[in-house]
């Protein structure tokens, strides 16, 4: 144990020696201070039930968290009436906390019987293409599935315990309810301030936990995924050509302690630096937005350990170049490049998959690299599914992790990728023992 | 007494058939003070390599306090100075011993105390706290030798442990090897100063292209047999110079006597028998001793003679 903690220590060491410890805080305290400088306005439930009561007829999906928007208009003119609260001639049941009231008139029940039809094909298209099986205009519609129309069509805007009935029997006419018990995940107009009220800006077509969410993911996966990791491997990656370097293994290797125990041990204390370092960023920005919105996300604080999982991927890779050449810019930029590389890999198969291309040679070769290369990328939409999962209730979490062709199967991807990192790791000790000093 | 060190028909060939060592043996017994000499690339360097497990032999093996210095135990009791040794120049001198102390399985009190102390051992007291980056050669050197004794180690292996420190400075690294010896420690030296050497060891092995050729106590390997030095009251005349030049192999005159070379060691028994006939006061009579320099000189020129015709 002292050997392992006398390790991390030179670890931290070395990092604090470069300023890298002291960039990556850095970006820690400027991202949570950018956290603590927001300020969410809460939609109302009543103008969104409004405003999407009017718009019942257009349908919009996000892309993922930060992909496009897909809308479909059809066309069913109708008048909505003032949202209200329930009165006892409504006749809905009892226990729904809360419910607000609006009736919805059409011109005929035909149109209701398109909306029906359309939403069906709506959400059924494949998100990315828009591919989708053909409106059966000749399909019969029942009492059910319009009332399961305007449930599904609310609900996933946010409402929630939607009851749709028609009015007095006549189908054209229809009075629904909608609870709203967590307004904060309301598809609706709100403003976001920035930078303590100095700037503000209108948000609507996405509720204000799921901007949270993504905006959690944007720093997970583009701040700390991407330029941390870069920091993060520049420094950790000269930490075995230093070692190793002639003058200085010497001092390393005449001590009572394995080769083996004591390329794990680096290999162990980098990880876990990286991991106190990861913890210490997310949970002051996961803090800041806690304070500034009441949303604390969990799986936020987790994401170090995604961070620290993409790490230890390539970490290996930085060792056996650093182990082999003893050069420090190979190792790092070796590393670092690799890591593009792989990147790349899994990137070109998932587009090639998103656009539908079935079976090609290019695909089989790609499934190849993929089934061996470390899968950070992967990480990217398991931070993506986490963060949605956290504590988003399952509408918005569905919203918010519509990506397409993102199905990441996790075991899949983090079992090869600890077994990629396992045997490079394995190659790299097994160079380490062999080799003349 | 159990030998601290073994090399038992140590060979190593590098890569490119460099042949670093040829069938070294040699045992370096408990306590001693045990000098390496050998010149640049005789393979000293190698040897205490092979002894620390940083290079692994071809042939044969080694141990260390009777433990295979394959396994890591072996160097437990160990200290070592490599030379040109680099410390990583982000530790401080009290930080870098703590990194060495808990790679050797020490820690907390016990291993800042004992690093302090070496550190005020070796004149880098006021000094801990200071990053290694603005260290002299010497005080690195210095540093060296602290962390060679971080784990108050059985046996000691110092490559060149006075490179770059001043003559005052290498009188108290001596004084620390002394120290050393009185307390049992074994110390495996390898240096090129020769009067060093000379002044510390017991005993010396001499590598020449990776083979042992000479090895022994200082006094065997400095004593010339067979060449006595007759030291008289007053320089001798011609005539008796003559007379000893006919009974022994050489005779040269010196300043106080002369110096006579024998067949046999009986001879020189009628040397002094012809001195004194011819009414010579006599007032010494010693055995001639060579400097440690020139028996290095000789058997290195002579290693270097016997491979020649073999080339």
């Amino acid at each position: 144990m002292s050997a392992f903690l006398a390790i991390f220590r030179d670890a931290w060491r070395e990092s604090l020696d470069r300023r890298s410890v002291q960039v990556l805080v850095l970006i820690g305290l400027v991202l949570a201070l950018f956290c603590a400088s927001l300020s969410f306005g809460t939609p109302d439930p009543d103008r969104a039930l409004a405003d999407h009561s009017q718009s019942i007829s257009t349908f919009t999906r996000r892309i993922g968290f930060f992909g496009g928007r897909s809308h479909t208009q059809v066309d069913a003119p109708h008048e909505t009436g003032a949202v209200r609260a329930p009165q006892p001639e409504d006749d809905l049941p009892a226990g729904i906390e809360g419910a607000r009231v609006v009736e919805l008139r059409f011109h005929s029940t035909a149109d209701v019987d398109d909306l029906a039809r359309a939403w069906r094909t709506f959400r059924s298209r494949h998100p990315w293409t828009g591919d989708a099986p053909e409106v059966d205009h000749a399909r019969a519609i029942g009492s059910r599935e319009r009332a399961d129309f305007f449930r599904e069509r609310l609900e996933e805007v946010g409402f929630a315990d939607v009851i749709a009935r028609p009015i007095d029997g006549d189908e054209r006419a229809w009075r629904v309810a909608a609870a709203c018990p967590r307004p904060i995940e309301l598809v609706a107009s709100w403003t976001l301030h920035l930078s303590f009220g100095a700037f503000k800006i209108d948000v609507d077509e996405v509720s204000p936990a799921e901007w949270i969410v993504a905006f959690e993911l944007f720093l997970a996966n583009v701040f700390v995924g991407f330029f941390g990791m870069l920091v993060l491997l520049s420094t950790f990656a000269s930490a075995v050509p230093e070692m190793v370097r002639k003058g200085s293994i010497d001092l390393v290797l005449a001590r009572p302690i394995g080769r083996t125990r004591l390329l794990l041990f680096r290999y162990g204390a980098a990880v876990a630096s990286v991991v106190a370092l990861a913890t210490v960023v997310f949970g002051a920005c996961a803090a800041a937005l806690w304070l500034r919105s009441g949303l604390f996300n969990v799986s936020f604080v987790a994401c170090a350990l995604t961070a620290a999982a993409a790490f230890a991927m390539l970490f290996p890779v930085a060792l056996l170049l650093g182990v082999a050449t003893r050069n420090t810019s190979l190792a790092t930029l070796g590393s670092i490049g690799f890591w593009g590389l792989s990147s790349a890999v899994v990137q070109a198969r998932e587009g090639m998959r998103m656009m539908g291309v079935a079976s090609t040679r290019w695909l089989k070769v790609l499934d190849a690299v993929y089934w061996i290369a470390p899968k950070t990328r992967d990480l990217d939409h398991l931070n993506e599914f986490f963060l949605a999962h956290s504590n988003l209730s399952p509408a918005a979490a569905a919203r918010a992790a519509a990506m397409p062709g993102a199905d990441v199967n996790a075991w899949y991807s983090c079992g090869t990728s600890a077994l990629f990192a396992a045997i490079v790791l394995a190659l790299t000790v097994w160079v380490f023992r062999r080799r003349d000093w | 007494m159990a030998s601290a060190i073994v090399a038992d028909g140590v060979s190593k060939t590098f890569r490119g058939a460099v042949r670093a060592l040829r069938d070294v043996r040699l045992a370096v017994e408990s306590g001693e003070i045990f000098g390496l000499l050998g010149r640049n690339g005789a393979g000293k360097t190698t040897l205490v390599k092979v002894l620390l497990d940083l290079v692994r032999p071809t042939a044969g093996s080694a141990f260390l306090l009777g433990v295979p210095a394959r396994r890591a135990a072996a160097r437990r009791r160990v200290g070592y100075l490599p030379e040109d040794h680099r410390f990583p120049d982000y530790h401080t001198a009290l930080s870098a011993l703590a990194y060495y102390g808990g790679l050797s399985g020490m820690g907390g009190g016990e291993l800042r105390e004992r690093a302090k102390a070496l550190l005020g051992l070796v004149g880098l007291a006021g000094v801990e706290r200071r990053k290694i980056r603005g260290f002299s050669k010497g005080m690195k050197q210095r540093l060296g030798l602290a962390q060679a004794l971080l784990a108050d180690p059985e046996v000691l292996l110092l490559d060149e442990p006075t490179d770059g420190v001043d003559p005052l400075g290498r009188a108290e690294i001596r004084g620390i090897l002394e120290e050393q010896k009185e307390r049992g420690r074994t110390i495996f030296l390898n240096s090129h100063l020769l009067s060093e050497v000379e002044r510390l060891c017991d005993r010396v092995a001499i590598l020449e292209q990776g083979e042992i050729v000479r090895s022994g106590t200082i006094e065997e390997l400095t004593r010339a047999e067979l060449v006595f030095a007759v030291t008289t009251v007053a320089p001798l005349s011609a005539e008796v110079l003559a007379e000893l030049a006919a009974l022994v192999v050489a005779a040269r005159p010196l300043d106080d006597g002369v110096e006579v070379s024998v067949a046999r060691e009986e001879a020189i028994d009628a040397v002094i028998d012809l001195l004194r006939a011819r009414g010579v006061s006599v007032r010494g009579l010693a055995g001639k001793r060579h400097s440690l320099e020139e028996v290095f000189l000789a058997s290195v020129q002579d290693a270097a003679a016997r491979q020649e015709p073999a080339r």
